[in-house]
């Protein structure tokens, strides 16, 4: 029994050395990571703002985020966008059942109400007032950087606000750089208030921004930029001297001149792109032409909206048994016909008759015959591209917001609204001058006549560029004319369907619906429900 | 030492029993006699009585002690009240001394090493004989009777007693009686019963055998596995179901969870889709989050492997049981983790090997595979028809709709176009072929199980497959009587050709009348309607290259300490990491690329995770008289950090280096790059306390604490505790009358689960990096997309759970029935926002609530020695629905203002998702009704619906609530019958109730598009000569806004049968056992489902469950296999 007893003492000391020795195996097996930090979130393949802004580059990047939020896929290249701003005229067509929405004035609360256009628009005034308020701070930046930054900032966010307020009307306003919760329950700001503040920025805007850019600075925006978006916010509120005035000092002042020949004005190398941006361009959406790669870019910088014109091999030629030469002229010249075809002339614009005898604009903008094989529909020459080495989807062509033929025409037409035609046959002749030849300029007509006269000069000018719908708004015409225009089949529905209401778009039903504030100040929504 | 044995594992009740005796004897009360041994060793020991005395046991024992080498070891309290024996003078055998004295006492003894002889109580499984008889009475033909009764000493009817080796055999009469002649000399028995273990009885010189059957371990008795330990059905107070790896094994698979489906109650297993790479979501209990995470949590072998662990890395036959933990009991120890439920994985060991022996086992299968319920589109002729009279059809003059024969038709020459099946051209008959190599072993104080895999899979869809090589070895070793330690190891490497064919494209972008080849012979890369570039599915199967490499180990090791018999520590270190690397490569051929003038596109992507688990647990284990406590405690370190790079290069002028020389990728202005880096962390505090009181009352608390880094600072730790009880009524003494219940148990549990749903640094507001292009030129830019998220919580899941398991006829049938609650507060969720703040944001919003019986039945409907048929049937339902948001009156989970509306949403009062749409009132028929409707737009034969609030529009707010796919219930009815060397299995799924969103059916329904295929139930549309049909007018949809009705959901009921497997055993000499069997999967489709399969077609999990697409189809599969153990 003494034996044993001693034998179990023993075996305890053994047990509790390997006990101790155990244990220290065991720590050392955990792993050194347990320390107070463990559980620290380790960010390292992001930026957030509070690290930002530190010195010009950085600051640069934000802006060109911005930048990069213009050719997001629901805004200038989108075909939804474009419609709201063109379709429902009475120069554009479709010749099959495309797009019914806009065409034949079908919209309502969530259905073609641009609800993804809305939601893009806001993400660049979040980002643009995000960059301001941080540049703003920015202790690494000089006094010039900064204005330079903020300038170019301003007038994209103005950019943004014109074509809220063009939709909408009242939109919710904001320019600082306020929390999730704040921005979820924004009422609608007076168009007023929201117009007169842009008006004021885009001022500032020209003090702070140089005339031009040259190399991969060309497209920010410049003074002129911020002057002739100025001029237009004048034009939609009708404040005619303003209107004037800026837009007199874009022609005298800017570097901007009118290209000689009306086909200069859209003519640059299909292929390369080369001199695509000319002295009449004053501001664009850049387009790449960058497609289906994975590039970081936001969307996909492809312009997409010039599929709409461009024609489809399908559909054409008008007669069958010219199909072998359209096909030989077309692989001769290098080109194709890739686009949806979609958007066509309407009959009546469409018609050379109805256009003033001997206006060049006209064979620029239709192309009712390819290399003299007829075609099935009036296409719309002035905005294509059939390089065969561009199908569909890869176009890239930018989008021309303003351009100095416009900037002639809104000073003829503010300064016939303050003083009658006789100052004002100086700026529509200059844009006619290229337009005829001979010249046919304008002369002896009431301040009515000119008025009216002006309608078609515009379009006849500026057909397809995107104003004509907004300028139909603006001088209050868009429903008679909507009402008497002879449409192509599938656009019929238009002459019944519109109404008062159209000329605004309703505000997106899924915005309505996470924010009801929106409601408070027009229950109607723009008059759909 | 004994002790050990206990507190390593639980082991089987008797045998526990017996240990804790002998526990018992050597602990507490053993005396032991050691006295030195005066003759030599003998079996037949004569005992010399020199005069008539009385002896007690203490004086009887010396008596033989001092004239044998017998040393005694007994119980000193068993011999206490043991009556005197009288011994009369003259020789006598020891062993028939010791039996006549021990025996009245209900006593035995046992010969054990160096002498000794210890003294016991008579175990109910001890054969009690009688003396033998004299040799020279032995006759040549001995007749052999007895009496076969169970433990309690009931007799057996019916019970079989067959001679080892020969065909002679009897039974019991009934009162368990039988009579045997024997045919040889040296006899032995085998006397076998159903539900008892069969015993053989060596003869030897009885010719009265009684014989007491002990029980099977039944069903009650089976191991289960928990997290962090292990019970028995007996003593399970949670709801755990458990699969059988056995089960599973040999079903042509990839992956397990493919074949989970329909084996537990209570989960739920949809397969997206019949493509190799697919997973398939596996739901326990319904959704319990909206935005975060509803997939179960995998545990392999201990190792927390993460809810998007891919089961492809391991080999279904190495998995020796999976437990799908359910309520919270269970599932509390896993914390933030587990509110969606565990699956834990088991792998096989070499534990069930008969010690000292080792196995080689082949195993190969091959199975053949072909499309099943595929799509079926109209023919080009009736294509072409619809489109020519959709382009023709115009408002014309009466306003209501007319064919205008002036507008030119798409297809003017139907009867010249081709007519091509795109299904056709780019499916295949698959093949899989599975071999699996198995050594494994048992020896004294290690076992071990090493298998290889080789999985070689051709896909239906051309060019699409997988191939794997997998590893796994696993081996646990005592390196003494304290220590142990062991390891599980699986190395998996797989090559994966993913499928290349965008199978969407074949319903949207493949029309029959769309040719393959140009005329020159190469592929026609234009759509014929459009004349744009479009992608050829030929093509893509033929040329695309698109293929995965993975490979993935998964470590756990562990080292296990017996500090004190009642105390161990164990701590595990396991490791797993993950390299994947995909290659893809857009070739020069493709037609739609020649057609844009694009060039060779490569993009490599590498990901790799790599994550670390150290568990370290302690365990105290002691039973006092009734009472048995079992407690544990962990505290747990988790890193899990996650790399991905992506390059690409654009540019290639040929296709001869492709991915692998990303340099020659010719233009560098649209080249990529990128790589991203997340991690996360978790520290948590576990513990369980396990409470018995006499085997009748159980009692388990557990619970943990979680930290995770995603939370934000000073929200980071969570506690979740659970409570489960359960009471054993079966083993009441007011049970004992009947005998017919063998078991009853009711069991309950309450506790509180989480689910942390949000990505990492969600809390960041953070910078997409982009580019800008000025003047064509690229410059870096950034922007806000993402908002950052604030004040987020865990979701917390509280769940009751109400459980009764009962047995009857000695647990031949069983029933378990579990009724659970679950309520999820703080819903996260991916919230739209307004436009103006952004699109979404994660938020806490609202509550669910889930409900559901869950019914397994069990039942062995024949056992007879040749034939036997046993069926498992699960039934469960699950009710889930959204009790608030948060004040919302819903959420969109549609994206907004799509062309068909928001037709999808969560809604409180409804589950989640909930089906919208307009009510769909077939087509107009008169212009009559289309004035009294006011729809702008509607044609006769157009569609019409119920303009809800009579504005003249059809829009969204014209939505009811159709329905959701959350089916009614779902079953899994499970067959096996085995007839001598067959055994055949059969097994249907099924699920009842739920509409699903067809939406393929939809797309046709309403053709927007000339480019999309139709269904051929468009011949049948309104015309003007079939005007009574209520399938729209071609062209009366097209360009239009067609809204989700009534007409877009269909019932997804459905019954399969799953699987069918015959096996036949076969009797090779030399060969340890060897089987050859047939397995086929999915041959048989019950459904009113109009298109395809509506499985899968029941896509997305979560909020997107129930909306049916094109999607890789399911196949039909019947492989052929054999298995050899050497």
């Amino acid at each position: 029994m003494k034996n044993i007893k001693t034998i179990i003492k023993m075996k305890n000391i053994k047990l509790s050395i390997l006990k101790s020795l155990m244990v220290m195996v065991m720590l050392l097996i955990i792993p050194t990571g347990c320390d107070k930090d463990f559980l620290d979130e380790d960010l390292r393949d992001g930026l957030s703002p509070k690290v930002f802004f530190n010195n010009l580059n950085e600051a640069q990047m934000a802006v060109n985020g911005v930048y990069a939020g213009l050719t997001q896929n629901n805004l200038y290249r989108n075909r939804n966008y474009r419609g709201a701003i063109q379709f429902g005229t009475d120069i554009i067509c479709p010749q099959r059942k495309v797009v019914q929405t806009p065409y034949n004035y079908l919209m309502t609360e969530g259905l073609g109400d641009l609800n993804a256009a809305w939601r893009e628009m806001y993400l660049i005034i979040r980002n643009a007032n995000s960059a301001i308020t941080n540049i703003n701070k920015a202790e690494a930046l000089s006094v010039d950087e900064k204005n330079q930054l903020i300038g170019e900032l301003y007038v994209l966010r103005a950019l943004i606000y014109y074509d809220l307020t063009r939709f909408w009307g009242d939109v919710p306003f904001f320019t600082d750089d306020l929390s999730t919760e704040e921005l979820s329950v924004l009422p609608r700001t007076p168009i007023e208030t929201v117009r007169t503040q842009m008006k004021s920025d885009l001022a500032q805007a020209k003090t702070f921004l140089p005339s031009s850019y040259t190399g991969g600075d060309l497209g920010r925006m410049t003074k002129w930029a911020a002057a002739a978006l100025k001029a237009k916010f004048h034009l939609f509120d009708k404040e005619w001297s303003e209107t004037l005035a800026e837009s007199v000092e874009i022609i005298n002042n800017s570097p901007h001149k009118l290209m000689d020949n009306f086909a200069d004005v859209i003519a640059y190398d299909k292929t390369t792109l080369d001199n695509e941006v000319n002295d009449e361009h004053i501001l664009w959406v850049d387009f790449a032409g960058a497609s289906g790669i994975e590039t970081n870019m936001l969307g996909s910088p492809t312009n997409l909206w010039i599929e709409e014109f461009n024609p489809r091999l399908k559909d054409n030629p008008k007669n069958k048994a010219d199909k072998g030469a359209l096909n030989s002229a077309l692989a001769a010249n290098g080109q194709s016909m890739t686009g949806f075809g979609a958007a066509i002339g309407c009959p009546d614009f469409a018609n050379r008759a109805n256009w003033d005898a001997g206006d060049l604009r006209y064979d620029v903008t239709f192309m009712n015959e390819y290399e003299g094989v007829e075609l099935r529909f009036p296409y719309i020459g002035k905005m294509m591209n059939l390089n065969i080495d561009k199908p569909r989807g890869s176009k890239s062509e930018n989008i021309i917001l303003i351009r100095l033929g416009d900037i002639y025409l809104m000073a003829a037409e503010a300064e016939n609204e303050l003083n009658g035609p006789t100052n004002a046959y100086q700026y529509v002749n200059k844009v006619r001058e290229r337009a005829f030849e001979p010249d046919q300029p304008w002369s002896g007509m009431t301040q009515g006549e000119f008025k009216i006269k002006m309608y078609d000069e515009r379009s006849y000018e500026l057909a397809y560029e995107g104003h004509r719908k907004q300028d139909l708004i603006r001088w209050g015409i868009l429903i008679e004319t909507v009402r008497n225009t002879n449409y192509t089949t599938h656009a019929k529905g238009a002459v019944g369907n519109i109404q008062p209401k159209h000329v605004k778009y309703p505000i997106p039903l899924n915005e309505v619906q996470t924010n009801p504030v929106l409601l408070e100040s027009d229950p109607t929504n723009n008059g759909y429900r | 030492m004994i002790l050990n044995y206990i507190l390593k594992l639980i082991p089987l009740r008797y045998r526990l029993l017996n240990i804790i005796m002998r526990t018992f004897i050597f602990l507490f009360c053993s005396l032991i006699f050691a006295f030195g041994p005066k003759n030599g060793f003998s079996q037949e020991a004569i005992i010399n009585v020199s005069s008539k005395k009385t002896l007690n046991a203490k004086q009887l024992f010396k008596l033989i002690n001092k004239q044998t080498d017998y040393k005694f070891i007994y119980r000193s309290d068993l011999l206490k009240n043991a009556p005197e024996i009288e011994l009369s003078e003259g020789d006598i055998k020891a062993d028939i001394l010791l039996t006549n004295f021990l025996n009245p006492l209900n006593l035995t003894y046992e010969f054990t090493q160096n002498n000794t002889v210890v003294v016991k109580k008579i175990s109910k499984t001890e054969v009690i004989s009688k003396p033998k008889k004299n040799e020279e009475e032995d006759i040549l033909q001995r007749i052999i009777t007895g009496n076969i009764s169970d433990s309690e000493g009931l007799a057996l009817p019916g019970a079989t007693v067959v001679e080892v080796g020969t065909e002679n055999g009897t039974s019991t009469d009934f009162d368990g009686n039988f009579s045997i002649t024997l045919e040889n000399d040296e006899a032995s028995l085998e006397v076998s019963f159903v539900g008892f273990t069969s015993q053989i009885v060596n003869v030897s010189n009885q010719d009265e055998i009684n014989v007491n059957l002990v029980a099977e371990d039944s069903a009650l008795d089976e191991i289960i596995i928990t997290g962090y330990g292990t019970t028995t059905k007996r003593d399970n107070v949670s709801s755990i179901a458990q699969v059988k790896g056995d089960d599973l094994a040999n079903q042509p698979a990839s992956s397990v969870n493919n074949l989970l489906q329909g084996r537990a109650a209570g989960l739920q297993v949809t397969s997206p889709n019949g493509s190799p790479e697919a997973t398939p979501t596996i739901r326990i209990r319904g959704l319990s989050s909206i935005q975060g995470n509803n997939n179960p949590l995998f545990v392999i072998d201990g190792f927390i492997a993460g809810t998007d662990f891919n089961l492809q890395n391991i080999n279904v036959n190495d998995i020796r049981s999976i437990e799908v933990l359910k309520d919270a009991s269970a599932l509390a120890l896993y914390g933030t983790r587990g509110a969606s439920g565990v699956i834990l994985i088991q792998t096989k060991n070499g534990k069930n090997i008969q010690k000292g022996d080792n196995n080689l086992t082949i195993n190969h299968y091959t199975s053949f595979s072909k499309i099943a319920n595929s799509p079926e589109y109209m023919n080009s002729t009736d294509f072409a028809n619809y489109w020519n009279e959709a382009e023709t059809l115009v408002f014309g003059a009466s306003g209501y709709g007319e064919n205008d024969p002036s507008v030119d038709p798409l297809y003017p020459n139907v009867a010249s176009l081709p007519n091509t099946n795109w299904v056709d051209l780019v499916t295949r008959d698959g093949m899989i072929n599975n071999t699996d190599l198995t050594l494994s072993g048992n020896a004294e104080k290690s076992n071990y199980y090493i298998s290889f895999n080789r999985w070689s899979e051709e896909g239906i869809i051309k060019n699409s497959g997988m191939d794997r090589y997998s590893l796994r070895a696993n081996f646990d070793v005592n390196i003494n009587d304290n220590l142990r330690a062991g390891l599980r190891f699986n190395l998996a490497d797989r090559k994966t050709e993913n499928n290349k064919v965008n199978w969407n494209n074949i319903q949207l972008l493949s029309p029959p009348a769309r040719q393959v080849y140009n005329d020159d012979g190469t592929y026609d890369g234009l759509n014929p309607v459009s004349n744009s570039p479009e992608r050829n599915s030929l093509a893509d199967v033929n040329e695309r290259v698109n293929h995965t490499y993975a490979t993935n180990v998964l470590t756990n090791a562990y080292l296990e300490y017996q500090l004190t018999p009642e105390l161990s520590i164990r701590s595990t270190l396991g490791l797993g990491l993950d390299f994947v690397k995909q290659n893809e490569y857009l070739p020069t051929i493709l037609p739609e690329r020649i057609l844009q003038g694009l060039l060779g596109d490569a993009d490599v992507r590498t990901r790799n995770s790599r994550d670390v688990l150290n568990e370290n647990t302690i365990n105290f284990v002691k039973e006092f008289g009734d009472h048995s406590l079992k407690v544990l405690a962990g505290y747990t370190l988790q890193k899990t950090t996650y790399e991905q790079s992506i390059a690409g290069a654009y540019g290639f002028v040929n296709d001869v280096v492709t991915f692998n020389n990303l340099a020659l990728g010719s233009d560098p202005t649209v080249n990529s790059v990128s790589t991203s880096y997340s991690q996360r962390t978790f520290e948590s505090i576990l513990g369980r306390i396990n409470y018995s009181y006499k085997g009748k009352y159980l009692l388990t608390l557990v619970a943990r604490r979680d930290g995770s880094s995603v939370f934000e600072e000073g929200n980071k730790y969570a506690f979740f505790p659970s409570l489960g009880a359960a009471w054993r009524i079966g083993d009441e003494d007011f049970m004992q009358g009947m005998d017919y219940i063998s078991n009853l148990k009711l069991r309950a549990s309450y506790g509180i689960v989480g689910e942390q749903g949000v990505p990492a640094y969600n809390s960041l507001s953070r910078y997409t990096p982009y580019v800008t292009f000025l003047n064509d030129q690229v410059n870096n830019a950034v922007l806000i997309e993402e908002i950052a998220s604030s004040g987020l919580d865990w979701e917390t899941t509280y769940q009751t759970d109400i459980g009764v398991e009962i047995g009857f006829l000695n647990d031949r049938y069983s029933l378990e029935i579990d009724y659970y609650k679950k309520r999820t507060e703080n819903l996260l969720l991916n919230k739209p926002i307004p436009g103006t703040a952004g699109t979404t944001r994660l938020a806490n919003v609202g509550e669910i609530e889930n409900s559901g019986l869950e019914v397994s039945i069990n039942s062995v409907n024949i056992e007879k020695p040749d034939f036997s048929w046993s069926t498992d049937l699960t039934i469960s339902t699950n009710k889930n629905e959204v009790i608030s948001l948060g004040g919302e009156d819903f959420i969109n989970l549609s994206s907004p203002g799509n062309a068909t509306g928001d037709d999808v949403r969560i809604i409180p009062g409804y589950p989640i998702p909930t089906f919208l749409g307009a009510e769909y009132l077939g087509t107009y028929k008169t212009s009559a009704e289309i004035d009294a409707d006011g729809i702008i737009g509607s044609v006769i034969g157009g569609p019409r619906y119920v303009d809800k609030n009579g504005d003249g529009a059809i829009n969204t707010l014209d939505f009811d609530v159709i329905g959701d796919p959350n089916p009614d219930f779902f079953a899994g009815l499970r067959n096996t019958i085995s007839y001598k060397d067959f055994t055949l299995d059969f097994f249907f799924h099924g699920s009842f109730g739920g509409e699903l969103l067809n939406a393929p059916y939809h797309l046709s329904y309403f053709a927007r598009d000339a480019r999309s295929n139709l269904l051929p139930i468009l011949k049948d549309r309104w015309t003007p000569t079939n005007s009574n049909s209520d399938i729209p007018r071609a062209g009366s949809t097209f360009g239009n806004y067609q809204p989700r009705s009534t007409v877009s959901y269909q019932d997804g009921s459905f019954i399969r049968l799953k699987n069918i497997t015959l096996t036949y055993d076969l009797d090779i000499p030399g060969i340890k056992s060897s089987s050859v069997y047939i397995t086929a999967n999915n041959l048989l489709l019950l459904t009113d489902w109009e298109f395809g399969d509506p499985e899968v077609s029941n896509s997305g999990d979560g909020l997107n469950s129930g909306i049916a697409s094109q999607v890789y189809p399911y196949n039909t599969t019947v492989a052929l296999g054999f298995n050899l153990t050497l």
